[in-house]
């Protein structure tokens, strides 16, 4: 969704001749409603001022200056959820600030507190040894771009006896699993001989795979309990070679390879690869199971990074060869698994622009950006990555992606142009994801483009739309489509301070449901029933070709 | 046999998801030929401190010279281990177990004995000791016993062998966790120091001194002392925690806050017009903690700067230009004056070897506080391409060392300013110097074998130990012997010296020439000259002499 932000600077508060005033008010435990001692209450930028509550969770910060003023809420083993609780909740101690109109003669500010809950458990040995120094990892249920993911939360290893902790986590549901781990230091590294033993990952309660793993609650504060049994096992080795393509320039001389293991799944496992340089294989260690291999030469670029960087060009991946192979073990080493190595030739994603409107020809300089994310619902789905990208009139050139299934993201950047339809095959790419090979996507992916724009003027109430004294409330508004669209929504905030107002533009003419919250809430916009069980139905509205609609929110509860 | 670095101990088991390109040093050859691979290593890894048989372990062959693996066994039950099928030749034994800390064969500070197999050598009975790591845990609490979350924990060990010029080194640095918990596992005995260093949670450190700082401000105005185990705020106070194999200890370390200090320091303009911009540094135990510049802005734009938040402590205030040291023992806030401290000169020069050949590896030069030099501290150089300098060293008495690859490199001679210089000793007063220092990096390898003929020793100390009093302790090297009796010890200097072979000699503080006077009688006499050949071959065995 190509959006406008029409955000009006709040004017910058002279610092002389102000009126001084005392900022007071509680803060208070969420859990319990009680008063909060010993929290600390800021005024943000500014070193001087702030204050600890008393027994009964009062505070008093004299001399603050009437205006706009940004306050800052905090205590150790608690969190402020109240506004941007999704940051709060991924270890931003210190949370976000709160705007609060300092006024003579103000009433109390109340601010509320979360306590954090924590996750702890043994882990324990088949061999009956104490699990020392195993990396165990906690990952948490989260939404990202309006799907439901698990995302990482944080990593540790257990102490001396066994056990470990997470703690300072929000309220939600989490996930734990163990890394993989050798049974000896002098196992570690792949190559050379002798039989290698370890531990294969664990997803809480006993599971090999993520798609067993338990949900485990945190809520209130409390503190849940987390168990882990390991097996250790054998690891098989594996070797490796890459195959290079007839009459390639590229000879095996003087390039390197790099690879990493995917499950059948098409997600990549946390194995340790090596590139023995005097062999010039590839070489891995392995619990029994089914694996494939992706191997790439890795002169000047990082094949195997390209998820974590937004690449706009294309020039520097010429150079790099690419290969996958399949393969099982199960009981004993894989000795010279062939990898053939080619250049891979991502097919070019088709643009076709539907004239309806008014517009003149696509500008050269205007540009359209398909960005992906592993779907799937596990750890790092939302790392998102460009895949293709060109001119609106297209095509858009695709770059090497790692083979796998991807949800679809386009962003259009040219001004008077918006998603009409995206598919793969004829499937939409707003419900079903792509799956990308060694050469792009298999099936055609096809996006279609309108000049006939919507925009949509959303407002607070009259009765919203200014604050004289304490909290400012602030409304989390979420524009969603009824159609099919890959572009995603990006909420917006709407504050008295600002104006109350904003515009979006670039949106596809069609029925909408707007739906504000009075907190910043992360919402499954993409899942139909998510949005149907929500207490805020939504408030319809139709945006017409060209036109420009406008929208009173209305502000419910989450 | 020495190692440059402790191999098994350091490969990390982290998740590594994409592992590029480890370059491997060409694959060595130890299949050898036919009929030649029928010899083995057996023997029983035991706990070291209760002697008892440890199962599970794994005992690797690594070759000698790149580490690389030629073969593994798990230890029964019985702790037995047995691996056959091997080449004659020259192998590290390296063994791992959880819980214990991995280890090579023998080992002893950075040596340990090879394996050497082949006709005549008895490699079946090995006894392979592994230690039991010890622990050290503990709470951090804040006042009121609250407990104390982020607070960074540090563990410092004391010097365990003799090398000439080891200190207190940092051994290990955790994070407490929501409840104030930390950990240290796998640690090795040895006399053991912890301090913890944090920051109110509820700090607020407000700069100007006496602008609008209210009240209540000052409360939030606090700091922690840096606190050492067993809650003191004293570096010399310092409770040592000794810990050997398989010790379980609790270090529970409380903290008080208290007003944090401000120091006013003046931000005196170079030259060139630019502000020196001043910076307060905290050391402890030897090793720099901390290291803050001051706000630069307000150094260019006022002239002066100032520290908040600082705990009281012992701090090193570098300021003006020249750069003057000022040693701070900071219990009040105050302005410091523009002339306090000693000022600091640069000290730079070349490194080079004994021949007069660059040095363009990872080298450094260090100076450390000659003795009767008070309120000096070490400092280590920067380097490049052969050249070291030194920005700011304060006057004083300086010993000056180098270590290359981070091993000790003999000093052989130095030149101040063009002119030779008697000694390692050089004296820093109020104008810069130029050095040219020579360090022995030939690479001679001193080669032979301890025991008596056709019968070698294992696991002795073998010392090579200068004729000259003088270069006494630097130039001397030492090596423990292989299953077979051999050894060898790199970068002998050129010299005269003996060499002497000490059963259980590790205990001895080699260092002070009236311990090992007693030894050089029973020893062998060689000469390291320049322009011999790389290695020297002592013609006889080293006699074994009783500790």
């Amino acid at each position: 969704m190509n959006f406008s932000l029409v955000a009006q600077e709040p004017a910058q508060p002279s610092t002389l001749d102000r009126t001084l005033t005392t900022l007071h008010g509680v803060v208070r435990n969420a859990a319990t409603g009680e008063g909060l001692p010993r929290a600390l209450v800021r005024i943000e930028g500014d070193a001087n001022t702030g204050a600890l509550t008393d027994g009964d969770g009062r505070f008093e910060i004299p001399n603050i200056p009437v205006g706009p003023q940004s306050v800052g809420v905090r205590k150790p083993g608690f969190r402020d959820l109240s506004n941007g609780g999704e940051a709060a909740a991924q270890g931003d101690q210190v949370g976000p600030a709160h705007n609060v109109m300092v006024a003579a003669e103000m009433p109390d500010v109340v601010f509320t507190l979360a306590p954090t809950g924590a996750i702890r458990g043994q882990v324990e040995l088949s061999t009956g040894d104490t699990a020392e120094g195993i990396a165990v990892a906690l990952a948490r249920r989260a939404i990202v771009d309006g799907r439901t993911i698990w995302q990482a939360a944080g990593g540790t290893k257990t102490r001396s006896d066994g056990t470990f902790r997470f703690g300072g986590l929000a309220d939600g549901e989490y996930a734990i699993f163990s890394e993989p781990s050798m049974e000896s230091d002098l196992d570690g590294t792949p190559g050379g001989a002798g039989q290698r033993w370890g531990y294969a990952s664990v997803y809480y309660p006993d599971a090999r795979d993520p798609s067993g793993a338990a949900k485990i609650r945190v809520a209130n504060g409390g503190e849940t309990t987390a168990n882990l049994l390991l097996t250790l096992e054998p690891y098989q080795a594996v070797t490796a070679e890459a195959v290079f393509p007839q009459g390639s320039s590229a000879s095996r001389a003087g390039v390197n390879l790099s690879a990493i293991v995917m499950n059948s799944a098409g997600r990549q496992v946390p194995y340790q690869t090596q590139f023995d340089e005097a062999t010039h294989t590839i070489q891995a260690l392995l619990p029994d199971g089914t694996y494939s291999m992706l191997v790439s030469t890795v002169p000047r670029v990082q094949a195997t990074n390209s998820r974590a960087n937004v690449s706009t060009g294309t020039s520097q991946e010429s150079d790099v060869l690419v290969g996958t192979a399949d393969f099982t073990v199960a009981g004993q080493g894989v000795a010279r698994l062939r990898v053939p190595l080619s250049v891979p030739r991502p097919s070019p994603v088709q643009v076709t622009v539907v004239h309806n409107g008014a517009r003149a020809q696509a500008s050269r300089n205007e540009l359209v950006m398909v960005m992906v994310s592993q779907a799937g619902g596990w750890i790092d789905d939302n790392m998102v990555s460009g895949y293709a990208n060109g001119p609106a009139d297209g095509p858009l050139t695709a770059s090497y992606t790692i083979p796998g299934v991807y949800w679809v993201h386009t962003h259009v950047s040219a001004r008077g142009l918006c998603e009409a339809s995206f598919t793969a095959g004829g499937a939409p790419l707003a419900r079903e994801p792509v799956r990308i090979g060694l050469s792009g996507s298999t099936a055609l992916m096809e996006l279609a483009l309108r000049d006939d724009c919507a925009a949509l003027q959303l407002s607070l109430p009259e009765t919203l739309a200014s604050i004289t004294a304490g909290e400012e409330p602030f409304f989390a508004v979420y524009v969603v489509p009824d159609f099919d669209s890959t572009a995603d929504v990006e909420p917006v905030t709407l504050r008295p301070s600002t104006g109350g107002n904003m515009t979006l533009n670039g949106l596809t003419p069609g029925n909408y449901h707007v739906y504000t919250f009075a907190d910043s809430v992360q919402l499954a916009y993409r899942n139909r029933e998510a949005l149907a069980a929500l207490k805020n139905p939504g408030q319809a509205i139709t945006l017409s070709p060209g036109a420009t609609g406008s929208l009173v929110v209305e502000a419910a509860g989450q | 046999m020495m190692r440059a670095f402790k191999t098994a101990g350091a490969i990390m088991l982290a998740m590594v998801y994409v592992a590029t390109a480890s370059a491997q040093s060409g694959s060595s050859v130890h299949t050898g030929g036919t009929g030649a691979s029928a010899y083995r290593i057996a023997g029983t890894v035991v706990n070291a401190v209760t002697g008892g048989p440890v199962r599970g372990a794994t005992v690797a062959v690594l070759a000698e010279e790149d580490s690389r693996r030629i073969a593994s066994a798990q230890s029964g039950n019985d702790g037995r281990f047995d691996i056959s099928g091997l080449a004659a030749g020259m192998y590290q034994l390296s063994a791992s177990k959880r819980g214990y800390a991995s280890a090579f064969y023998d080992e002893h500070e950075e040596f340990s004995s090879a394996i050497v197999t082949g006709d005549g050598q008895d490699t079946s009975g090995l006894v392979f000791r592994l230690t039991p790591g010890a622990v050290l845990r503990g709470v951090v609490t804040a006042d009121g016993g609250d407990p104390l979350e982020g607070a960074q924990v540090m563990l410092f060990k004391k010097p365990q062998g003799h090398t000439p010029g080891e200190k207190i080194a940092q051994a290990d640095s955790t994070v407490t966790d929501d409840t104030g918990a930390y950990e240290f596992g796998n640690l090795g005995k040895g006399e053991y120091l912890l301090a913890v260093k944090a920051e109110p949670w509820y700090a607020m450190h407000s700069a100007g001194r006496g602008s609008r700082q209210g009240e209540g401000n000052r409360a939030l105005d606090v700091a922690y002392p840096i606190t050492f185990f067993d809650s003191t705020t004293d570096e010399a106070s310092a409770s040592p925690i000794v810990l050997t194999g398989g010790t379980r200890a609790e270090a529970d370390v409380s903290l008080h806050a208290v007003p944090a200090l401000h120091l006013g320091v003046e931000a005196a303009r170079k030259q060139d017009g630019s502000a020196a911009v001043p910076e307060l540094k905290q050391t402890i135990f030897g090793t720099m903690l901390s290291s803050r510049s001051a706000d630069f802005m307000d150094a260019i734009t006022n002239g002066h700067a100032e520290f908040t938040g600082v705990a009281p402590g012992q701090y090193e205030l570098t300021q003006g230009d020249p750069p003057r040291v000022v040693e701070l023992d900071a219990n009040t806030s105050q302005q410091v004056e523009p002339s306090a401290g000693i000022p600091a000169v640069a000290v730079s020069g070349t490194l080079q070897t004994a021949t007069g050949g660059s040095l363009s590896g990872e080298a450094v030069v260090i100076l450390e506080p000659a003795d009767g030099s008070q309120g000096l501290k070490p400092m280590v150089s920067d380097f490049n391409r052969g050249s070291f300098s030194f920005a700011a060293v304060p006057a004083g008495k300086w010993k000056l060392r180098a270590e290359i690859g981070g091993m000790q490199a003999p000093v052989i001679s130095i030149a101040v300013g063009g002119r030779p210089h008697s000694g390692n000793v050089v004296t820093v007063q109020d104008r810069a110097l130029t050095l040219v220092v020579k360090v022995s990096a030939g690479g001679t390898r001193v080669e032979g074998f301890a025991g008596v003929v056709g019968k070698g020793k294992a696991g002795v100390l073998v010392l090579l130990v200068p004729k000259d009093p003088a270069a006494f302790p630097e130039l001397v090297r030492r090596d423990q012997s292989n299953s077979d009796g051999s050894f060898s010890m790199r970068d002998a200097a050129p010299g005269q010296y003996t060499v002497v072979a000490i059963e259980d000699g590790w205990a001895l503080d080699w260092t002070r020439p009236e311990v090992i006077g007693r030894y050089l009688p029973g020893g062998i006499a060689v000469t390291v000259t320049d322009t011999m050949d790389k290695i020297v071959r002592l013609s006889g065995p080293v006699p074994v002499q009783g500790r």
